[in-house]
């Protein structure tokens, strides 16, 4: 893989040199302007010019001394008004250009960027890849004759969808903002949340062909700086032709690339992003996509809504348990009844073997595979209601869970309590906040069945073993996936099965060993507060 | 990015021992009790863990000494090269011939509980699959990993305690030697009993992975005194609830236990398979614990680089001796060889290189020098 530059280098003076030479000879087969306008036109003409959305626009600067110039702009990426108004009107206003300035011809171009354009963001460069790349980005290119630098506009404008209520994170109570797909805006609603000078954010860009902006948005002085750095490093080892959303980034960066479980989370939602940035973590956006990235996470945070926040504590606490008791469910329910049934239906109350014997009279196919086939039935249901158009997919939903199910029971093809731990199964797995956590586990109870099957409650403790060794090593950028309860961090314990209240929320995370710990001032003298920072613990902490 | 490593607090030292300690041996224990010294075997526990409380003691004092090193780089030092590496290779041998006595009894503990006509080859070969697979972990999720698990076993077996102190007779505990005259060559079949107390030589292997030495051998002591109190509490309450006659004539009290403890509940029929299950996790840790270790010394003594692939490489050597228990005389016979393994790691090596490295220390020293000169 082709490593890239973290830093800026300077130029060596050999490439400086030439550089000079390159100009004073008007050879244009490297990537900086000439001053011969014909020659630089060419070029672009020869390198973006084939597509007939690039428009090239000439005219004439009406000087004493006219000045020949080209306008180059992608059409449908531009706000024409900007360009009419603001930069040819604005050139030909004549009463500016007879000013005294003209006749300093040396500075032309700078006077033009400084003092006639009415565009908020221009600025002078000579380097045609960069050029190219900003033109096809949507800015405007203005380039002139006898001048060997190009003064770039920015008038991007294009068609772009509202902001929305993010459909896969909706909540009862709480802010209903979503991204949405345009960077710029899903930066600008972060600073519009925290609107602290130390938000940072910092614009990189990927992708060989689509030269994608991806932005890092953090607190300076509270996200762990080796975090940053190494989310940072992370982007810009990505040597791709292409970033089409941000679930590319999400695999190429993070810590673990085989395994089944999420090591990044993605949201839509901006008061999610928010409250990790101010938690100390770093937020990846991506333009052409509502889907944020956070770093770094643990494993229970997928299973935190944001909601959780919202409602009062007692309600949080509720609402995770149910949430990690579908969980444990969704993961482990098909199994549980295929190992039981199967080897200890010992285990199982008398009245309700009886009940399974019977209800499985008659059914064609071995317990594990009629659970296998409910729960493949199931995926395909849901594949297919998650495809239509919304109210047809809402009929498949029901024409193929209620009604198809009722008559694979009549037809004795499946038992009702199969059916009726499948269903249960699939209920307690959208739950889970997160789809892509949704999906691990559900992709998890396949081999799981297959186990039960062969293993019984042995094979299952076994597969138990293998995951929690599996998750116990998996990182998300240094952060143990499985903070704050292996390791233990018994001060996180307040955010994670359920929350204290936020008036007991004093410090940030320490997983995610952000700079600043403290997160609110508590009451002088609080117990909480007395609870929370030992004198020992600070000392320890200072001798660490 | 880098991983950094995590040191170990006391917290996951004393945990550690305590994985390696508690085990399917824990299961047997009231039984062997019983047997030794009858109503009073529960005394035997603390008799016996004191002797191993003073073992902890020398080994975290021994490891005091070199806080930045292992067994394997600090016996070479002080005892000269073959003989360090003998010293090593008998501990590397403790952890390792901890491996078949452990899945024998899992074995056991599957075919009784969960899954009566399963083949061995299949019980001992899954496990062994999951260990190996497992053991090629690093150190931090080898601790984390350890301190789920054996919180969650320690929390049930407690839990199983607790409840049968419902049908507790003081009694069947009282405190008069009543042992049944036996000679002494038959205490010999009860001498796996120590392996009950004997996991903190680990902590010699430790050591380098800790910021505050002196922490570690706190935790040592520790933890030894934790597993003579679970014990005695275990040892106690199986006594007290079926009498010395009857736990001495079960081969598995601590299940039996489980069973009388019963509570019916609407969901399942019988609740001693949680403690079944937990129990797994405990030989699981036990192993886990025990795999790594070997692992990681093997590849200290010989230099490697990658460990990964050694508990692979030596899984075929464990199915191998697991299989040659065949009968509960032979494993019991193992049990005791390995139970002179435990003393020899627990006691006599931690005393004889401490005293070593004393007196090299005390042979370095300035005042020494001066005595030699006068």
């Amino acid at each position: 893989m082709k490593k890239r530059k973290v830093f800026r280098q300077p130029k060596g003076a050999r490439q400086v040199r030439e550089e000079r030479k390159k100009r004073k000879t008007g050879d244009n087969s490297g990537d900086l302007l000439v001053p011969e306008l014909a020659k630089n036109v060419q070029y672009l003409k020869e390198k973006i010019g084939q597509s007939d959305d690039v428009i090239f626009r000439e005219y004439t600067l009406d000087l004493p001394d006219p000045v020949p110039i080209v306008i180059v702009f992608v059409d449908g990426l531009v706000a024409k008004e900007t360009i009419n108004e603001y930069i040819l009107q604005a050139l030909t206003f004549k009463g500016e250009l007879n000013s005294e300035w003209v006749r300093d011809k040396k500075n032309l171009v700078r006077h033009i960027k400084d003092r006639v354009l009415n565009i908020n963001e221009a600025q002078l460069l000579s380097n045609l890849d960069d050029l190219i790349t900003l033109v096809l980005s949507g800015e405007t290119l203005i380039l002139f004759d006898g001048y060997d630098e190009g003064l770039i506009c920015n008038t991007r404008g294009w068609a772009h969808r509202g902001i929305d209520e993010p459909e896969t994170e909706s909540v009862i109570r709480g802010p209903r903002v979503g991204f949405n797909e345009i960077l710029r805006f899903n930066t600008a609603q972060i600073r519009r949340w925290i609107r602290d000078p130390d938000l940072r954010v910092r614009v990189l860009k990927i992708g060989r062909r689509t030269k994608s902006d991806v932005a890092l948005v953090y607190l300076e002085g509270v996200a762990n700086p080796r975090v940053v750095a190494e989310a940072e490093q992370r982007l810009n080892r990505i040597d791709v032709d292409g970033v089409m959303e941000s679930s590319v980034l999400q695999e190429m960066i993070e810590d673990r690339h085989f395994t089944l479980f999420p090591t990044i989370q993605s949201t839509e939602r901006v008061d999610r992003v928010v409250a990790a940035i101010l938690e100390g973590k770093v937020a990846v956006v991506t333009d052409n996509t509502p889907f944020v990235l956070i770093v770094p996470v643990s494993f229970w945070e997928f299973y935190y809504a944001a909601e959780d926040y919202y409602h009062r504590w007692p309600m949080a606490f509720l609402l995770r348990f149910i949430r990690f008791l579908s969980f444990f469910f969704s993961l482990y329910l098909p199994s549980l009844y295929v190992a039981l049934s199967t080897y200890n239906p010992e285990l199982i109350p008398f009245t309700l073997t009886i009940q399974l014997a019977g209800s499985r009279e008659g059914v064609p196919f071995p317990l594990f595979m009629e659970v296998l086939l409910m729960e493949l039935a199931i995926e395909i249901i849901r594949e297919a209601s998650a495809r239509l158009p919304g109210p047809l997919g809402q009929t498949i939903g029901i024409v193929g869970g209620f009604i198809l199910g009722d008559a694979a029971v009549r037809a004795g093809l499946i038992s009702p309590l199969t059916t009726v731990v499948v269903a249960l199964t699939a209920i307690c797995s959208f739950t889970a906040p997160n789809f892509g956590m949704a999906v691990s586990i559900r992709v998890l109870r396949f081999p799981m069945v297959l186990v039960a099957m062969v293993g019984g409650l042995y094979g299952l403790a076994l597969v138990t073993f293998i995951l929690l060794v599996h998750t116990a090593g998996i990182r998300s950028f240094g952060t143990p996936f499985l903070t704050p309860f292996v390791p233990l961090q018994p001060e996180d314990l307040k955010d994670s099965l359920g929350r204290v209240p936020f008036w007991a929320m004093i410090t940030r995370p320490r997983s995610y060993r952000p700079l600043d710990l403290k997160r609110q001032k508590a009451k002088a003298g609080s117990w909480w507060q007395a609870l929370s920072h030992s004198p020992r613990e600070e000392e320890k902490e200072k001798e660490e | 990015m880098k991983k950094e490593t995590l040191f170990l607090t006391s917290r996951q030292i004393i945990l550690l021992i305590m994985g390696l300690s508690i085990s399917g041996g824990t299961l047997i224990l009231p039984g062997r009790c019983a047997r030794i010294l009858g109503a009073a075997g529960w005394l035997l526990v603390p008799a016996v863990g004191l002797l191993f409380l003073f073992g902890a003691w020398i080994t975290a004092r021994l490891g005091l000494l070199f806080p930045g090193e292992t067994l394997i780089e600090f016996s070479r030092r002080l005892v000269g090269r073959p003989l360090g590496v003998l010293v090593s290779l008998v501990f590397i041998s403790f952890f390792f011939l901890i491996l078949p006595v452990e899945i024998r009894i899992l074995q056991e503990v599957v075919n009784i509980s969960l899954l009566p006509r399963a083949p061995s080859w299949f019980v001992t070969g899954a496990f062994l699959l999951v260990l190996s697979y497992t053991a090629s972990v690093d150190f931090d999720t080898l601790t984390q990993v350890n301190e789920v698990l054996i919180e969650i076993c320690i929390a049930v077996a407690l839990l199983v305690a607790l409840l049968g102190w419902r049908f507790f007779d003081p009694v069947n505990v009282r405190p008069v030697f009543s042992g049944d005259g036996r000679e002494l060559t038959a205490y010999w079949e009860e001498a796996g009993m120590v392996l009950a107390f004997t996991g903190y030589p680990l902590v010699l292997l430790v050591y380098p992975f800790t910021r505050r030495p002196r922490e570690v051998s706190r935790a040592t002591v520790w933890a030894l005194v934790a597993i003579v109190l679970m014990n005695t509490f275990f040892v106690l309450t199986v006594l007290g609830v079926f009498g010395h006659g009857e736990t001495a004539g079960q081969a598995w009290p601590g299940l039996e236990l489980a069973k009388a403890v019963n509570i019916e509940v609407v969901i399942l029929e019988r609740l001693d398979l949680i403690l079944v299950i937990s129990w797994l996790s405990a030989i699981f840790t036990t192993c886990f614990l025990a795999y790594f270790f070997v692992a990681f010394g093997l590849a200290r003594l010989l230099g490697l680089r990658r460990r990964a692939y050694l508990p692979w490489a030596l899984a075929p050597l464990v199915y191998y001796l697991s299989t040659a228990l065949n009968n509960y005389f032979v494993w019991n016979r193992w049990l005791a060889y390995l139970s002179i393994l435990a003393v020899l790691t627990g006691l006599v090596l931690p005393l004889f290189l401490l005293a070593v490295a004393l007196l090299q220390r005390w042979l370095a020293s300035p005042a020494h020098a001066e005595e030699e000169k006068e």
